[in-house]
């Protein structure tokens, strides 16, 4: 089959062309150099206005694009909102650069709406890509990765940023691996993993006992040691392997609840399970996993408290699986609520039981600020009346100081969670808390 | 029903030289437009006001569209800002394929402070006025022509 050679919307030559184009160029040519360029937040533009608008507004930009270049060797459009420039000559760039510039200033008119569109870019040079033209495409893209994520407007591709990228995606390729044994281990003895999980105390500031633990994974690698959340769980989102950690998470967590003691109080301690919104893409998954680990333990589904985020994608299919799993008898927990998405028609949708309050809610409480202790002080009694207008518990996350304790006591919060109380703790860890609790 | 448009834009004069120089650009941009616009249908003013262009097209909306890229690109101006594009029922410069409203040395007609509008609304309100004394301007230049 002949691969297409045009992008049907602009007709400019397409990423395949453009790659024949790079591949076409003798190798150890200097001077050729590479800019691919992105549109920034051009979803924006598709949302607010339509795709139909959108279209237009990138086959203007090709139009543009020509018509300032014409001395480019090819322009083309390589994906979406993403396009690449390529010039005989490493000189070239500067003035290429100042004139995207100044053509980001000019304002496109398209149907009664005035359009200001911002770009960023990502520059290679074939004198930087060991002279081999068929990387340009590559390293072009690359730099422009970096200066994303750098909130660059531009940058100039380096060999250190392909040591990044491959860093990133060993730890992906690791992860993968990690998770294909896992699937065999998960019906085994759990121990020796790499993944575990650690709890951190939701206390009841009535009784001083712990009223849950929430669980939280971290990853020990066995050569990078441990590697933060914040980087394999989006990345597990990303290649799709979420689901089969989720269901590991969910059951490791339910089956270590069960051997916890009861607190001082003499109520068992429940655990709270944080469930990515990926997940809920197979609820049944979900589901299943709860249901199988609950009839394992023989455990109360009311101690099982699932924690969610919210996000605009999900909710249709959230709903029906989170109004199951409270069927089931569990509890349903909003967490970081007052961050992203926040809305209030959410609160009213979802089947909820407690609200969980972001850190960022307490930590001016402590301010030597005056007006921004007061502005900290307003918001969480407001956030603590709609927890109360939409019968929620309101739990609130981030309280390391004794002060902080006692002005959200004062507002009239009972749950809280946070290093004054204790760290995330490992399974002995939750153990000595809850007896120590018992005893104090 | 034609799909028309209407679009107010101010820009600032890139032509470098003396003022004969400027008024033979402004020259050229009125004979080029008078060429190409008639088959585009396209009508609407120019206005140049102490060192501003102020220029309104109208026209079926590709055609706006199309021209004001044109316009955008051409390197006789700079800092371009779009007072106004609305969907019209009636042309208000029907009659001319582009109206010459005035040459002013001077920027007497205020335009700078047009662009210091604080939000739509007044910008919108400057637009408004801005199309009205062009269309003055334009009804007392033919008288004079």
């Amino acid at each position: 089959m002949i691969e297409p050679q045009q992008d049907p919307l602009t007709s400019l030559p397409n990423r395949h062309a453009l790659q024949e184009f790079l591949h076409s160029q003798e190798r150890g040519s200097s001077g050729l150099a590479a800019i691919s360029l992105k549109i920034s937040r051009f979803g924006r533009v598709n949302n607010s206005f339509g795709t139909e608008l959108g279209d237009k507004v990138i086959s203007m930009t090709a139009k543009r694009l020509i018509k300032l270049f014409p001395d480019a060797k090819l322009i083309s459009r390589t994906h979406g909102d993403h396009f690449c420039l390529v010039f005989g000559s490493d000189d070239a760039v500067d003035s290429v650069l100042e004139q995207l510039e100044d053509f980001t200033q000019r304002p496109l008119a398209v149907r009664g709406e005035v359009i200001v569109l911002a770009i960023r870019t990502g520059i290679a040079t074939s004198s930087r890509c060991n002279s081999d033209p068929s990387r340009l495409l590559y390293a072009s893209e690359l730099a422009l990765h970096h200066a994303e994520h750098a909130g660059l407007k531009s940058s100039i591709f380096q060999a250190e940023m392909e040591e990044e990228s491959r860093q990133a995606h060993h730890l992906e390729n690791d992860l993968r691996l990690s998770m294909a044994n896992r699937h065999f281990d998960l019906h085994r003895a759990l121990s020796n993993d790499e993944f575990m999980l650690v709890y951190q105390p939701i206390v009841d500031t009535e009784t001083g006992a712990a009223m849950a633990m929430e669980a939280l994974v971290r990853w020990q690698h066995p050569s990078k040691g441990l590697v933060p959340p914040s980087q394999f769980i989006l990345m597990a989102e990303q290649a799709e392997l979420m689901d089969l950690l989720g269901m590991w998470i969910l059951r490791r967590a339910i089956l270590a609840c069960s051997t916890w003691p009861a607190g001082r109080d003499g109520r068992r301690v429940g655990v709270s399970i944080n469930v990515s919104p990926v997940q809920f893409g197979q609820p049944k998954l979900v589901i299943n996993a709860i249901r199988q680990a609950l009839e394992e333990t023989g455990l109360d589904p009311s101690l099982i408290k699932i924690e969610i985020t919210e996000t605009s994608a999900m909710v249709e299919n959230m709903l029906a699986a989170l109004e199951e799993i409270r069927l089931m008898g569990c509890k349903i927990s909003l967490d970081d609520f007052g961050t992203g998405y926040s809305s209030l028609t959410q609160l009213n949708r979802l089947p909820l039981d407690y609200l969980k309050l972001d850190q960022s809610f307490i930590t001016n409480l402590d301010s030597s600020d005056a007006a921004a202790h007061q502005r900290s002080t307003r918001m969480i009694s407001a956030v603590l009346s709609i927890a109360d207008a939409f019968n929620l518990e309101p739990i609130l996350e981030g309280v390391e100081t004794d002060s902080q304790l006692k002005q959200v006591k004062n507002l009239g919060a009972r749950y809280v969670q946070g290093y004054l109380f204790s760290r995330p703790l490992d399974e002995t860890g939750v153990a000595d808390f809850i007896a120590q609790q018992k005893g104090g | 029903m034609e799909n028309l448009y209407h679009l107010a834009y101010i820009s600032k004069n890139a032509i470098q030289g003396t003022k004969d120089e400027v008024s033979a650009q402004i020259e050229d941009i009125l004979r080029s437009a008078h060429r190409n616009n008639p088959a585009r249908g396209i009508s609407g003013a120019l206005l140049y006001s102490g060192g501003y262009f102020c220029q309104v097209i109208e026209g079926q909306e590709d055609q706006v569209e199309e021209l004001f890229e044109i316009i955008q690109m051409d390197p006789r101006h700079t800092e371009v800002r779009v007072l106004q594009f609305v969907e019209i029922e009636q042309r208000g410069f029907g009659q001319w394929s582009m109206a010459l409203a005035g040459v002013e040395d001077q920027d007497s007609l205020k335009v700078e402070g047009m662009l210091d509008s604080k939000d739509q609304i007044e910008m919108a309100q400057s637009a408004q006025a801005l199309v009205q004394m062009m269309e003055r301007l334009v009804k007392q230049h033919q008288q004079l022509a």
